[in-house]
């Protein structure tokens, strides 16, 4: 950045005589340090004062303005690739990389030259080998960077010469959000170049805030969650949106982490923030933040589009030695008709924080019809999971045959209800897994008919009547994405989505305790099937399922979040392909006339949810994260009802209970009613605590505790929600009502509530 | 760069665990929650204990901890972190907000390369410093006080290094210091630092190699066997002393992993943990393992006794806790490796304090604390309580427990051992089942028969008269109206009699069946398929106190092959053998003669598998003594028959059974050396095939 110091001509006056010209001499002198120190002074100020410079100082520090709109002004520095967006309300200015990046003492070489950069991408030669660029260095610098005026914005065209690519980038400004956009069919790619393009981070440091301020960044971690600028803990955060790719089958997995359900991030700052939306390609984006320090010196987060994801592939040599070889998925940029765009909002000072964010990304999708815009006049209800009929494999005259386990009749559900509600419980919804033919994790669901172990279509039948006749909403669960038993009308080999090496994409069982594939007897791998061959056959369930159980609710989960690549040459899908035929399928249900619930659905799926279940409570809790908050249960409380994780699949009940009073959740519990006892050694192994009979009593107890806070918040938005270094957390919602958590062993007091260790307090 | 691509390989590897779609069924922790079960592989299991939060110095407000090498704690459970890169020590309380930071002063020379610290019992502190060689002891603000360093005495050689790596002190003030690269054992010196000898060294183990090499060094000379290897016991790692006194130490022994890592020593240095009963020691870490270029497998750094007595062991290799009850049962593993709090990236060292356990990582610089899920709390509180007797008192929180792990064999036994003191024996032998617990079962099988024989005293005996009767009527009833000589024809000439008759008698029958040729190959036929069923049945039906088979995973083609397989393999290596040996019997008699002679032990199966279901454990050997004499049987059978068929003398007899048996050897071996090939063969066509699948 270049201070511009202007400086009048001088006055003739060569002619001085020569006493006086020592005088002068030393006026000079005196007057060359003043302007010294106030050079240097500008220089501070000036640098300070660059988020709020205003038309003419933007103008004088070479941007132009590209664009306006009634809420924002678009600027660009032509010369070096930086543009700049001016909010008019505020004055505060965001630019896409930080104005002072040289002097940046963190960070030197390559990731120093990522802050001024407008794209970071990796490339790959033909031996495999993975090569980082930045667009500063190899575009800007080397002369390859065109900048050109469009329709309300600028389009950057970067090209790399050495690398043989060319990348345009599309910055638009549209009402008060800016808008970033690549197109497939755009990049260029030198054929006579062995280098293509693998991924690209779109303006890595857009917005990136420098270690002297406060503030945080905002990530869609599991529930969600925040890094504290700054923050020294722990390593870059980095996730894929939707979880990762399940056709790239890992050969170890170590982890246990939530995914990120929502394509959004965004940064909070002393002056302002922003949320931002990745809108088309969510599914092939992955999100990075960095706290300063850990890379640069700036506070950063960004989205990044994978144009060819690879997988690792092992082959044995005759030694014995495991080589392992990348494989890379075949794309062919010129005709695709994919693009990766992502949508920054802006947020005012006050206005910045992550419910903000929440209430801001509630509204976006809103408008974009992909979320209800009435709110909800549902109020607190118990959600009880059933899961029906599982196999295991059981002795039947001596030999070993899979058996379909009744744990769950449907005669026992009635029975259940009326315990509960002899003890006090008013409200239920009911969602029943496993019923059809051949249970949970079985046969493919082909058609509708009930598992005859649990009461056959006559045991449905009366389960819907006494469902429909105590108000209880019902939703029938089924899985038609996962072929867990293969059989002779579902052939995996040609139904199987297909890896990057040809064959049919086969989730294996990891072993727990060594992290890999566990190729023995009692392994319990499944398959993911073809987006069209799930069409077929959900289709053929859904005619008949229209017909015998209209109006039914329907829970076909993963529809909802499961969305794994076919890279198979012919007919392949893209992910983001998958996940539009899925949302086509399940518009298809509701159309039809069944409310449906869905697992933890990622955002494409959410605004066909008549209930949200399984909601994360927490993040994966990296070390780099300060702390989790519920971003999700911020954007549905009050329009979608939503539950949380059940109950007994969390270590502590009071955890729980705080859980739900924090995040407006219903209460839900995962329960089979017989043979608890019977799922070891079967798939239903990791379900050792679901036997009802331990957990009504609870249940009855949890549910009429937090019922009246619940139904007094119920239909109302979380406008605020504020986490204490203490550990107690306030959740104000809409219409006064504060509810004070105190996750922590000691008791406290926030705005004007005291709580009690691990206990609540509410209040207006 | 390097991080671009490293960021692409972690997050290849990331991935989620949740493999079903329905609710998903993620462990509610950051951490793969698993145990060992019933059948020793590793299965779900709920976590016992939760990771609450990871401080690092920033935290705590002292600045980034640099390659922090111990933890210790004193008795207000206060947590003290060795800050070896920083030279400085960090107080922090239970609940992990700092307290004080300590540098020591006045001391002649500075901390070099600290490792280990421990404070005893009057607030003095040790710290064991590798670099400057010397064990530093100050008090409680850092102040210097004195020094240990290496004792000169004739036990000690003059060129071996003293570098105190971990430090120890008991009730008594004697200080127990672990020297790196020592196998001698712990140097122990008493509260005026006079040395007292060594202290808990490890035996030698004596493996095949090492029994060979002894044999070689017998023949060796002197040179050769100086530069053999010798054979010192393996250092052990880390300590620590529990309530009463008794010193803990965990060993690490490579690649020859070997049970009793971890040691419970006495005064004398003997070992005193003992998984059961003496002399069986427990494996400690994890069980299963696997190959990459090497073996992986837990490698254990560190060892904690807590208030109760339950022993906290860490593997660095993996990030893992493996907590153990007094007895070695191995209650719970927490932990893991991984970026999220309670995941370790070189996790070092733990200790207890309060119930929770923190773990010290070198690498991230942090100290994680853990506390104990409602599940934890259960089976320790009953863990407890069962250790001590209170066997029915441990009921309710066994309950407790089994609410949120209803397949866990540790909860179900001690329900099972409730129910067993509480003389209802029938709910005893229920969990008892679950757990696959054969003793106790068979041990609350004897009350539960007793009772049970008592209740039903006289019908019980009718039965057995009635039997006695039925031996005394029957004989004379045939006597009276059965056209006995006829019968006795009918039964010594038929064919479908012929193998009763045998059974019957063994001498004579042979001989008349190659003479009057009685056999049938169907009646062969069904014998032998008639053994397979009841291999089957005896699998399966087996009583539970004899039946340690997994009933889900019967592998109907081993069953197969130990009867009908090996029957096929001993008739023809029979046959191919009596052609050589001029014996005189044609394939089809060789194969009929062999299935008869199957014929007792198919009978006697059946009573077998009645019998093992009404024994108990210390009843079996009725069992084993019906086994011997049928096998007996059988083999006299056998041979009578070969030497019938062939038409064999006695010893010649004999000679060919033990070439048949040579011959079964060799055709086993070139069968499997025909599928190795073959498998060869087979997977060279499929890497062809998947190459060229990639390659389209």
């Amino acid at each position: 950045m270049v201070v511009h110091y202007h400086y009048r001509a001088r006055s003739n006056d060569a002619h001085v005589v020569p006493e006086e010209k020592m005088k002068n001499k030393n006026d000079k002198k005196l007057i060359y340090a003043l302007g010294l120190l106030f050079l240097l002074s500008t220089q501070g100020v000036c640098a300070e004062n660059y988020e709020t410079w205003s038309k003419q100082a933007l103008e004088k520090n070479g941007f132009e303005c590209a664009a306006a709109t009634k809420e924002l002004e678009l600027y660009v520095d032509e010369k070096n690739g930086v543009f700049a967006v001016r909010k008019l309300d505020s004055g505060y200015v965001w630019y896409s990389s930080p104005v002072d990046w040289e002097h940046d003492t963190k960070s030197s070489g390559f990731n120093k030259n990522a802050l001024p950069s407008l794209l970071s991408i990796t490339m790959k030669d033909d031996q495999g080998s993975l090569y980082p660029a930045n667009s500063y260095v190899n575009a800007v610098k080397r002369g390859g960077l065109h900048v050109e005026k469009t329709d309300g914005g600028i389009k950057f065209t970067n090209t790399f010469k050495r690398e043989g690519v060319e990348i345009p980038l599309y910055v638009t400004i549209e009402g008060d959000t800016l808008l970033l956009q690549v197109n497939y069919n755009e990049i260029w790619e030198d054929e006579e170049d062995v280098m293509r393009i693998l991924d690209f981070n779109v303006a890595p440091y857009f917005g990136a805030a420098p270690s002297g301020e406060t503030g945080y960044l905002f990530v869609p971690d599991g529930s969600g969650a925040v890094i504290n600028f700054n923050t020294k803990s722990g390593t870059p955060y980095q996730q894929y949106i939707y979880g990762r790719d399940k056709s790239i089958i890992p050969s170890k997995v170590k982890d246990v982490t939530e995914n990120a359900a929502l394509p959004v991030f965004g940064m909070k700052r002393e002056n302002g923030g922003f949320v931002a939306v990745v809108e088309h390609s969510a599914a092939s984006a992955f999100i990075t933040a960095e706290p300063a320090g850990q890379k640069t010196g700036y506070n950063a987060v960004s989205s990044s589009c994978i144009v060819r994801d690879f997988d690792t592939f092992t082959f044995r040599e005759r030694t014995g030695t495991p080589r392992d070889i990348r494989i890379f998925q075949q794309q062919n940029l010129p005709d695709s008709s994919e693009y990766f765009a992502v949508r920054y909002i802006f947020l005012d000072k006050e206005h910045d924080s992550y419910a903000d964010m929440a209430k801001a990304y509630r509204k976006y999708l809103q408008e974009n019809d992909a979320f209800p815009k009435e709110k909800t006049l549902q109020k607190t209800s118990l959600l009880l999971n059933f899961i029906g009929a599982g196999i295991k494999k059981k002795p039947v005259a001596g030999i070993p045959a899979d058996v379909d386990y009744p744990y769950t009749p449907f005669t026992d559900v009635p029975q259940v209800i009326e315990k509960l509600q002899h003890s006090g419980v008013g409200s239920f919804t009911v969602k029943y897994d496993g019923w059809v033919n051949g249970g949970i994790f079985g046969k493919y669901p082909s058609i509708p008919s009930p598992e005859g172990n649990l009461g056959g279509k006559a045991g449905m039948k009366n389960l819907l009547k006494y469902l429909n006749g105590n108000g209880i909403q019902f939703y029938a669960g089924a899985d038609f994405v996962n072929l867990y038993s293969p059989d002779i009308r579902h052939i995996k080999e040609l139904t199987a989505n297909r890896a990057i090496n040809r064959s049919p994409v086969k989730i294996p069982d990891y072993r727990l305790s060594t992290f890999d594939e566990n190729t023995s007897g009692d392994a319990y791998p499944y398959w993911i099937l073809r987006a069209p061959a799930i069409k077929t056959w959900y289709d053929r369930f859904l005619e008949k399922f229209n017909t015998l159980y209209a109006d039914t609710g329907f829970a076909p989960d993963s529809l909802g979040n499961v969305v794994g690549s076919d890279f198979g040459k012919k007919n392949g899908l893209t992910r983001g392909g998958t996940a539009e035929l899925f949302e086509s399928l399940l518009k298809e249900a509701r159309d039809a006339g069944h409310p449906l619930m869905l697992s933890r659905p990622d955002d494409y799926a959410l605004g066909l949810a008549s209930y949200v279940s399984d909601l994360p409570a927490q993040s994966s809790r990296f070390e780099v994260e300060s702390y989790s908050v519920p971003f999700y249960q911020i954007v549905l409380h009050g329009y979608i009802p939503f539950a949380n994780l059940p109950a007994n699949r969390t270590p502590d009940p009071e955890t729980y209970l705080l859980g739900l009073l924090e995040s407006g959740s219903d209460p839900s519990y995962l329960w089979i009613t017989r043979h608890p006892e019977s799922v070891r050694d079967s798939k239903l192994q990791w379900y050792t605590n679901v036997y009802a009979g331990d957990w009504i009593d609870e249940a009855a107890a949890l549910y009429k505790k937090i019922q009246p806070v619940l139904d007094s918040v119920a239909g109302s938005e979380i406008v605020s929600h504020t986490v204490f270094p203490s550990g107690a957390r306030i959740t104000l919602y809409e219409n006064g009502v504060k509810v004070l958590t105190n996750y922590s062993g000691h008791e406290v007091t926030a705005e004007g509530l005291t709580a009690a260790p691990y206990s609540y307090a509410v209040g207006r | 760069m390097k991080n671009i691509v490293t960021f692409i390989a972690a997050a290849l590897l990331t991935t989620t665990v949740s493999v079903f779609a329905v609710s998903p069924e993620r462990p509610p922790v950051p951490w793969l929650s698993y145990n060992y079960g019933v059948w020793d592989r590793s299965i779900p299991a709920q976590p016992a204990y939760e990771s609450v939060a990871a401080v690092t110095g920033a935290d705590l407000g002292v600045g980034t901890i640099l390659l922090p090498n111990d933890l210790c704690t004193d008795a207000e459970g206060n947590i003290y972190i060795l800050d070896s890169g920083n030279k400085r020590i960090i107080m922090m309380d239970s609940e992990m907000k700092f307290v004080r930071e300590i540098h020591m002063t006045g001391a002649p020379s500075s901390l070099v390369d600290p490792h280990g610290i421990c404070l005893d019992s009057r607030g003095m502190l040790y710290i064991a410093d590798r670099g400057a060689r010397q064990v530093f002891v100050c008090n409680a603000d850092g102040a210097y006080h004195h020094s240990i360093i290496k004792p000169i005495t004739d036990l000690i050689d003059e060129r071996t290094d003293f570098l105190p790596d971990k430090v120890l002190v008991d009730r008594l003030g004697v200080v127990y210091v672990l020297s790196f690269g020592s196998y001698a054992g712990a140097y122990t010196f008493d509260s005026n630092g006079d040395f007292l000898g060594f202290y808990g060294s490890n035996k030698v183990k004596v493996t095949a190699q090492l029994k060979s090499d002894k044999f070689w060094r017998m023949l060796a000379t002197k040179k050769q066997r100086e530069r053999m290897y010798r054979y010192v016991p393996v250092e052990y790692v880390n300590f620590d002393i529990d309530r009463d006194g008794f010193i803990y130490t965990v060993s690490n022994y490579g690649d020859n992993e070997q049970r009793g890592q971890v040691r419970k020593l006495n005064p004398l240095s003997q070992n005193i943990l003992f998984a059961g009963q003496k002399p069986y020691l427990m494996f400690f870490g994890d069980w299963e393992t696997t190959y990459t270029n090497k073996v992986e497998k837990s490698s254990l750094v560190a060892v904690n006794v807590d208030d109760d007595n339950f022993i906290n062991v860490l593997d660095v290799n993996r990030g893992r806790i493996f907590q153990y009850d007094p007895q070695c049962n191995l209650l719970t593993i927490s932990g893991g490796p991984g970026e999220q709090v309670g995941t370790f990236k070189n996790a070092v060292d733990i200790v207890s304090s309060h119930g929770d356990m923190y773990v010290l990582d070198n690498v991230k610089g942090t100290v994680t604390q853990f506390k104990p899920t409602r599940f934890g709390t259960a089976v320790r509180k009953a863990t407890t309580l069962y250790e001590d007797g209170y066997y029915e008192q441990a009921l309710d929180p066994w309950f407790e427990a089994l609410k949120i792990d209803r397949t866990n064999y540790l909860v179900l036994r001690g329900i099972g051992r409730a129910y067993d003191r509480m003389k209802q024996y029938d709910k005893a032998m229920d969990y008892y089942k679950q757990a696959e617990y054969h003793g106790s079962y068979s041990d609350a099988f004897y009350e539960y028969r007793t009772a049970f024989l008592r209740k039903h005293f006289c019908l019980m005996w009718s039965v057995i008269l009635f039997i006695i009767l039925l031996f005394f009527i029957v004989p004379s009833l045939k006597k009276k109206y059965g056209k006995k000589k006829s019968l006795q024809h009918v039964y010594e000439t038929s064919r479908k009699y012929y193998p009763f008759y045998l059974m019957l008698h063994p001498f004579r029958g042979w001989e008349e069946l190659k003479y009057d040729n009685r056999g049938s190959i169907m009646y062969a036929n069904s014998i032998i398929v008639l053994s397979f069923i009841l291999s089957v049945l005896e699998y399966q039906y087996t009583g539970f106190v004899f039946n340690v088979n997994r009933l889900d995973q019967m592998n109907i083609f081993v069953l197969a092959g130990s009867t009908i397989g090996v029957f096929i393999l001993w008739c023809v290596a029979n046959w191919g053998m009596s052609t050589l040996m001029d014996g005189k019997g044609t394939f089809r008699e060789v194969w009929i003669y062999t299935a008869y002679s199957r014929m007792t032990a198919v009978v006697w199966t059946i009573p077998v598998i009645l019998l093992s279901n009404v024994l108990t454990r210390d009843e079996g050997f009725f069992i084993n003594l019906l086994v011997y004499v049928v096998d007996g049987i059988t083999f006299l059978n056998l041979l009578l028959a070969i030497k019938a068929v062939h038409q064999y003398t006695m010893k010649k007899t004999i000679g060919s059974i033990l070439l048949t048996v040579l011959g079964m050897i060799l055709i086993v071996i070139i069968g499997l050396l025909f599928v190795s090939l073959f498998m060869q063969m087979w997977s060279f066509i499929t890497t062809i095939v998947r190459e060229v699948m990639m390659r389209m």
